[in-house]
């Protein structure tokens, strides 16, 4: 269960990367074609759901990093039962707002399925396909967090909390803007 | 005054949130749904088109561009080429090769838009040659700190891309108008530091032995490289050849290209820096959609517009507002990263500010201003967690050493408070204007 668990948000890692490298590729195809006066149809609309794709498939494996961002100042004060109740709460109130998300989020997919709504731009891509991406990847940080409260539960430390203590002991700050 | 009320209750709420650790995207938007249920809209529709509308965006697409050119540069050679070459120009300014901390960020700042990334690079060469020469630690570590927070200001700048996009700004517009308040900021830095040697003779090192003018030329030689770069994304944006999200893709295949040339590019460097882009892209990116959802929220609950009505009620007078957001921002920063600092406030201060007559290119630059100094204030100033790792030391040590630095960058908020047209906003009318 654990590996397969990790395989999947690794998978969706890959996803978001080839979705930012997708983005490069759009940008250089349609540079290129405009040098030989032709054009690229739909880039730009392309660009945009490669950018939805980038920040939703990347959510769980960030989110297992450490790597979403939250204000650590009070609570890297607290004792260890105390912190451990903190974690517990605040994964729980985060399953809770995450639960909400998808729900919302697969019916304006589906709504958009079935008035079969299509892209302003040059070419009328059917929106609800870019769209899955939305649910689907707040569906699968809802299971990373899931994931998380239990390990927390069964008294562990949780995963996202020991991937940013091992960060800042080697020095990368590749996660900070 | 229920509006009141409903805004006290909001900002508990938020504080609340964050303070017990929530992550900062889904405090928001926490925060947006009950204000949402407030005032009696379908919020559940009004999420999910506030997630997509705001993550789904062409000029959005530069931001994952601007970030993965960082992550590249970040392992090249780059910062070893920068200090090499600037090194031997700098042998007769008081300060010396202090001087080259400042350059080498300003520089390093035009192909980053990251501030840490920015600190972390020039540090890694910088901190140790200094101090095999003799440099006093203190300054060496305050000026990089500070000199870091450059990556934000000159332009390609992530936080500026997340301003735009917040503030619905020309992008390109927001990066020419750092320009002049960049180069001030590098001039007063190095003024100081000039001050600094000066009244303080019996820290300084031995002198570097001299070089002929041709071994100077030549070491810099090494800068060509990097040179072509800046031209290659900046200079393609400022004459409008390319946009923001083109030039950004630019950047991404010089730096490429620039990696591939010395040598430095390698499959799994490739491969490593795609994902760093990714994460750190999906976290900002996360944190944009999260706002958009409270910024529409708020809009509804009509409170920005009735605390816009509110501050023209007091009569601060513009110079009054700017200094009450000033001492605002600086509070903010102290606890909050620059991205959050940015969405948290738009929604609120835009309409305030706007209000006021002030520019919103100009406020850009003033928040980005505002976030280099969070970048150094503690306890949470990410550039003083970078220093920290890199040399060890107290927080509280750095942030001393950061000290002085830290008011150079008020004096640079007060100046282009003074004169904003001339420092800001006039250079990108007269650049865009054709």
């Amino acid at each position: 269960m654990r590996r397969f668990l990790d395989g999947v948000y690794t998978l969706s890692a890959g996803l978001a990367a080839l979705s930012l490298l997708g983005i490069f590729l759009v940008m250089m195809a349609q540079v290129a074609l405009r040098e030989m006066n032709k054009q690229l149809p739909g880039a730009d609309d392309i660009s945009a759901y490669l950018c939805v794709a980038t920040t939703f498939f990347a959510l769980a494996a960030t989110f297992k990093r450490g790597e979403l961002i939250r204000v650590g100042m009070g609570i890297d004060r607290l004792p260890p039962g105390v912190r451990r109740v903190q974690e517990l709460f605040v994964l729980a109130v985060a399953a809770g707002i995450l639960g909400y998300v998808v729900y919302w989020t697969t019916q304006d997919m589906l709504f958009s399925l079935e008035i079969e709504e299509v892209a302003q731009g040059t070419v009328p891509f059917p929106l609800w396909i870019p769209k899955i991406a939305v649910p689907a990847g707040s569906g699968l940080l809802l299971v990373a967090i899931l994931d998380e409260f239990f390990t927390v539960l069964g008294g562990q430390k949780p995963g996202y909390v020991t991937a940013a203590e091992e960060r800042a002991a080697a020095g990368d700050f590749s996660a900070e803007v | 005054m229920e509006l009141l009320e409903l805004a006290l209750g909001l900002l508990i709420l938020l504080c609340l949130l964050l303070g017990m650790g929530l992550w900062i995207a889904m405090s928001l938007a926490f925060v947006g749904w009950v204000a949402m249920i407030y005032t009696g809209q379908p919020a559940g529709q009004y999420l999910a088109s506030a997630f997509w509308e705001a993550t789904g965006s062409w000029t959005l697409a530069a931001l994952p561009m601007f970030v993965w050119m960082g992550e590249i540069l970040f392992r090249t050679k780059l910062s070893e080429e920068l200090f090499n070459g600037l090194a031997p120009w700098v042998r007769r300014i008081p300060g010396r090769l202090l001087h080259v901390n400042i350059l080498a960020c300003g520089i390093f700042g035009s192909v980053s838009g990251s501030s840490a990334a920015t600190c972390a690079t020039v540090s890694k060469i910088a901190l140790p040659e200094l101090k095999r020469r003799g440099y006093d630690e203190n300054i060496a570590i305050g000026s990089l700190a500070t000199s870091g927070t450059l990556g934000i200001l000159i332009p390609p700048s992530i936080i500026m891309v997340v301003y735009a996009v917040a503030a619905e700004v020309s992008i390109v517009r927001v990066f020419i108008a750092g320009c002049l308040p960049g180069l001030i900021v590098m001039l007063l830095f190095s003024a100081y530091i000039v001050i600094w040697a000066l009244l303080n003779p019996s820290k300084q090192p031995p002198m570097e032995p001299r070089m002929s003018l041709w071994e100077k030329l030549k070491a810099s030689a090494q800068l060509i490289p990097c040179a072509i770069l800046i031209i290659a994304v900046i200079g393609t944006m400022f004459v409008g050849w390319a946009t923001a999200t083109e030039a950004a893709a630019f950047g991404v295949l010089g730096s490429l290209i620039l990696a591939a040339v010395t040598r430095t590019l390698t499959w799994t460097s490739f491969v490593e820096s795609l994902k760093g882009a990714t994460r750190l892209s999906c976290m900002i990116m996360f944190i944009l959609a999260g706002a958009a959802f409270l910024t529409k929220s708020m809009a509804l609950t009509g409170i920005p517009s009735a605390l816009a009505e509110g501050v023209a009620y007091l009569q601060l007078g513009p110079y009054g507002l700017i200094a009450v957001l000033t001492v605002v921002y600086v509070i903010l920063g102290t606890a909050l990263d620059g991205v959050s600092m940015i969405v948290l406030t738009t929604s609120i201060v835009i309409p305030l500010v706007q209000k006021a007559g002030f520019d919103l290119v100009w406020f850009g630059i003033f928040i980005v201003l505002l976030v280099e100094i969070a970048e150094i204030t503690p306890p949470v100033g990410f550039n003083l967690f970078v220093m920290q790792t890199m040399t060890g030391k107290e927080q509280t040590e750095v942030a001393k050493a950061s000290m002085p630095f830290f008011l150079m960058l008020v004096v640079t908020v007060v100046l282009i408070t003074v004169f904003p047209q001339t420092l800001v906003t006039d250079l990108p009318d007269w650049l865009l204007r054709r």
